[in-house]
C-alpha cells in the first residue's frame, strides 16, 4: 500500500513539475534574459526602443512551436516584471502553433512602457526579450504637424 | 361618464387596430422571411406582369457597389474592422460612398495623381496615420467598377487593370482641410495609384471614421503588415515559404475566439406541377410540348440543343450545346451581361421560393475581359458568406461549389445552375479558433508546398457539405484567389 502511495506521490510530483515548466513565472528580475537567445524573435516592434500613438499596440513575433508566450509590464513598485492582463483580467499568455507566429494587443500607458516578452519552451529553455514603447501624445503629435504644416505653406 | 369611457376605449381599439394593419402591410416583420405584404407584392409575378418590374429590390445588385468592409485606423486608438452585417456600416458607407462617387465623376477636382510601388506605400501606412480602408469583396474591372458606382462614363480608373482596395486619408502633403488622398491598390498589378483630390465631402468622411473607430473590442483589428507578418522572418535556420498578404485583416488577438452560430441548411423548393412549369416557361420552353422524364433523383426537360434538370436536392441545372441557349440580353457589355444575370437567377428563386428574399452576392471576379462570363453568386447569413461544397458520389452532378454559377456567351446564357437553400440558426452556438489557430491551419495546409506561397484572405464562412444539414462556422483562407476550408481544428486539411 505503501508503495502504491509512492508512485502515486512520485506520479503527482512528476506532473506538477511538467505544469511548472509550462507556465510562466509571477515576476521576472530585469536583466534575466533566460537561459535561450534563439527562441524567440520579436516582428514587431522591429526595434527595442520604439514610439506609437496607438494606445492599443500590436506587438507580434515568431517562436518554437508549442512554446508558451507571455507579455510582461514593469512594475515601479516592485520593480520586477509582472504578467500583463488585458482588460478583462486575463493575462496575455498563450501557445504557439505550427506558424510560430503569436500576436498581442497591449494597451499601452501614457509615457513610457517597459515591456518584456519571454517564450517558455517544453525543454525548460526560456528566453525573454526587452522592449521599451513610449506612447506619444496625439495632441502633440498633431501640434508637431501644424508646425510642419505652417512652413510648408511659407514655402 | 360610462358612454365617454367606452368611445374612448372604441376610439383607442380602433387606433390601435389601423396602427397595427399599416405595421404588417409597410414594415418587415420578425419572423424569417422578412418581408412586408408590401414588398411581397412587388416582388410577385402578376405586380412584375402588370409593370414590367423585375424585382422591388435586389440584395446581390445592391451589394455590389456595397464594400465587404472597412477598416478605420484613426490616431491614438486601435484599428477597426467594420463588416457590411454591421451596426455602424451603413452610416459609415453614406459617408464614404459619395466620396468615392465624386472621385470617379468626371467633375471631381483631382490636384494631383501618381504612382507608387507597394513597398512605397506601405510606409506610408505607419500607425499614427489617419485612414480608412475600403475592400470589395471581388476584383472589378475599372470600368466595371465605375458604372456599378453609378458614373457611366467614369475614366478615372483608366490606368488600372482591376480595382478591389482603396485608402482614404485626409492630406498629408499641407494639412488642408477639403482635400483627401485616395490610393486605389491595382488588384493585378499591385501599384497603386495616389489621387490628390479637394472636396467638400472630406470634412464629413472623417467626422464618421472618428465616429466609428469607437466600436466594441471584438472588431479591434489588424492588418498582417501592422504585424509584419508579410514579411518573412527567419528562425530556427528557416525562413518560412508562407507569409500573409500585407492587408489580410486579422480580428482581435492571439487570444480573441469569436462565437458564431451554427446554421440547419434547408431545401424549401417544393416540386409542383405549377412551379414546374413556371421554371419551364422562364427557360424558353413550352411546358404543354416539351419532352419530360421523371427519374428518382430528378426531373430532366429534354429539347434538341438544351437540357433543363429539376433536382429534388433543389439543384436547377440548365444547359445548352452549340449555337443554342436563351437570349438574356441583347449587347454583349458585361454590365449589362451581368444585370441579366443577375435578374435571371432573381426570376427563378422568386418562382422556386416566392416568399423568400434572395440573400446572395457576386463572388467572382469581374475582371474576365473574354465574352464568355462565368459569374457565380453565394449565399450571406447576417453578413458571412456560405461555402457550398457537394459533391455527389456516383458522379450524377458536377459538384455544387456556389449557390448559383450563370454562364453567358455574347448574352445568351449558355449553362445556370441555382442550388436552392434556405439557412436558419438552430439556437447553437460555435466558438471558434482564435485568427492566430487559423493562421496556423493555414500555415499547416500549405507547408508542403515548395513555392512561396501567400495567404490572400483570412475569413469566416459557414461551411455546407454534403450529408449533413447543418452548416457550421469555419475559417477559410484563400491562396492564388482559390478558397480552402479549414474544416477542423487540425493540420491536416492539404489544399491540394
Amino acid at each position: 500500500m505503501k508503495k502504491y502511495f509512492a508512485l502515486v506521490l512520485c506520479l503527482l510530483c512528476l506532473f506538477c513539475m511538467t505544469v511548472s515548466s509550462f507556465a510562466y513565472p509571477p515576476s521576472v528580475v530585469p536583466y534575466d534574459y533566460g537561459t535561450s537567445s534563439s527562441l524567440l524573435v520579436i516582428k514587431k516592434p522591429e526595434v527595442q526602443n520604439s514610439a506609437s500613438t496607438k494606445k492599443v499596440y500590436p506587438l507580434s513575433g515568431v517562436s518554437a512551436s508549442s512554446s508558451v508566450i507571455t507579455v510582461y509590464t514593469y512594475d515601479e513598485q516592485s520593480g520586477v516584471y509582472v504578467p500583463m492582463k488585458n482588460s478583462e483580467g486575463v493575462v496575455l499568455s498563450s501557445t504557439v502553433g505550427y506558424s510560430g507566429l503569436f500576436g498581442f494587443n497591449v494597451t499601452l500607458n501614457e509615457g513610457v512602457n517597459k515591456l518584456m516578452v519571454r517564450a517558455d519552451y517544453i525543454d525548460g529553455s526560456c528566453q525573454n526579450v526587452y522592449i521599451t514603447i513610449k506612447l506619444l501624445d496625439t495632441v502633440w503629435v498633431n501640434n508637431i504637424r501644424s508646425i510642419v504644416r505652417g512652413f510648408s505653406l511659407g514655402l | 361618464m360610462k358612454n365617454f369611457l367606452t368611445s374612448l376605449l372604441l376610439l383607442i381599439l380602433v387606433c390601435l387596430c389601423i396602427f397595427l394593419s399599416l405595421e404588417i402591410c409597410f414594415y418587415s416583420s420578425e419572423d424569417d422571411v422578412g418581408m412586408s405584404f408590401i414588398s411581397a407584392f412587388r416582388n410577385s409575378r402578376f405586380y412584375s406582369a402588370i409593370t414590367s418590374h423585375d424585382s422591388a429590390y435586389s440584395y446581390p445588385k445592391e451589394s455590389l457597389a456595397m464594400p465587404r468592409k472597412y477598416v478605420v485606423s484613426s490616431s491614438g486608438t486601435a484599428r477597426t474592422c467594420i463588416y457590411n452585417s454591421d451596426e455602424s456600416y451603413p452610416r459609415l458607407n453614406d459617408a464614404i460612398r459619395p466620396v468615392l462617387k465624386e472621385w470617379l465623376s468626371s467633375d471631381a477636382h483631382v490636384l494631383s495623381q501618381k504612382t507608387l510601388t507597394a513597398d512605397e506605400f506601405r510606409s506610408f501606412l505607419s500607425e499614427d496615420v489617419t485612414y480608412i480602408y475600403v475592400n470589395y469583396a471581388v476584383s472589378y474591372t475599372p470600368t466595371l467598377f465605375s458604372r456599378i458606382m453609378g458614373i457611366p462614363s467614369g475614366t478615372r480608373l483608366s490606368a488600372l487593370q482591376s480595382v478591389r482596395d482603396f485608402f482614404i486619408m485626409p492630406d498629408f502633403e499641407k494639412y488642408e482641410k477639403d482635400v483627401l488622398e485616395i490610393f486605389a491598390l491595382d488588384d493585378t498589378s499591385g501599384v497603386v495609384h495616389q489621387f490628390r483630390m479637394k472636396t467638400e465631402l472630406a470634412a464629413t468622411a472623417f467626422s464618421a471614421i472618428a465616429n466609428s473607430s469607437s466600436v466594441s473590442e471584438d472588431r479591434f483589428c489588424n492588418f498582417a503588415l501592422d504585424m509584419n507578418l508579410d514579411k518573412p522572418t527567419a528562425f530556427g535556420g528557416n525562413t518560412p515559404t508562407t507569409l500573409l498578404a500585407p492587408y489580410v485583416v486579422i480580428l482581435g488577438s492571439f487570444e480573441t475566439q469569436p462565437t458564431y452560430p451554427v446554421l440547419e441548411s434547408k431545401n424549401d423548393f417544393i416540386h409542383s406541377l405549377d412551379t414546374f412549369n413556371a421554371i419551364v416557361s422562364a427557360f424558353g420552353y413550352n411546358p404543354s410540348s416539351i419532352r419530360k422524364r421523371v427519374y428518382e433523383d430528378y426531373t430532366v426537360f429534354i429539347e434538341n440543343d438544351s437540357t433543363l434538370k429539376l433536382w429534388n436536392n433543389g439543384l436547377i441545372e440548365y444547359s445548352a450545346v452549340g449555337d443554342a441557349g436563351l437570349s438574356l440580353t441583347d449587347t454583349t457589355d458585361t454590365y449589362e451581361e451581368l444585370n441579366a444575370a443577375i435578374g435571371f437567377t432573381e426570376k427563378i428563386w422568386q418562382i422556386a421560393l416566392p416568399d423568400r428574399p434572395f440573400d446572395a452576392s457576386v463572388t467572382s471576379n469581374l475582371t474576365d475581359a473574354s465574352l464568355r462570363h462565368l459569374f457565380t453568386l453565394d449565399y450571406y447569413v447576417g453578413g458571412v458568406p456560405v461555402h457550398i461544397d457537394i459533391r455527389d458520389d456516383d458522379l450524377a452532378f458536377a459538384p455544387i461549389e456556389h449557390a448559383a454559377s450563370i454562364e453567358l456567351e455574347n448574352g445568351v446564357l449558355k449553362s445556370f445552375r441555382l442550388f436552392i437553400r434556405s439557412y436558419h440558426e438552430t439556437g447553437e452556438e460555435h466558438v471558434m479558433p482564435s485568427s492566430f489557430s487559423a493562421i496556423d491551419m493555414a500555415y499547416a495546409a500549405t507547408a508542403e508546398n515548395v513555392i512561396p506561397v501567400t495567404i490572400g484572405d483570412l475569413y469566416i464562412c459557414y461551411a455546407e457539405e454534403e450529408n449533413s444539414n447543418l452548416s457550421s462556422p469555419s475559417w477559410a483562407y484563400t491562396v492564388f484567389g482559390k478558397t480552402y476550408i479549414i474544416k477542423e481544428l487540425s493540420y491536416e486539411n492539404n489544399p491540394d
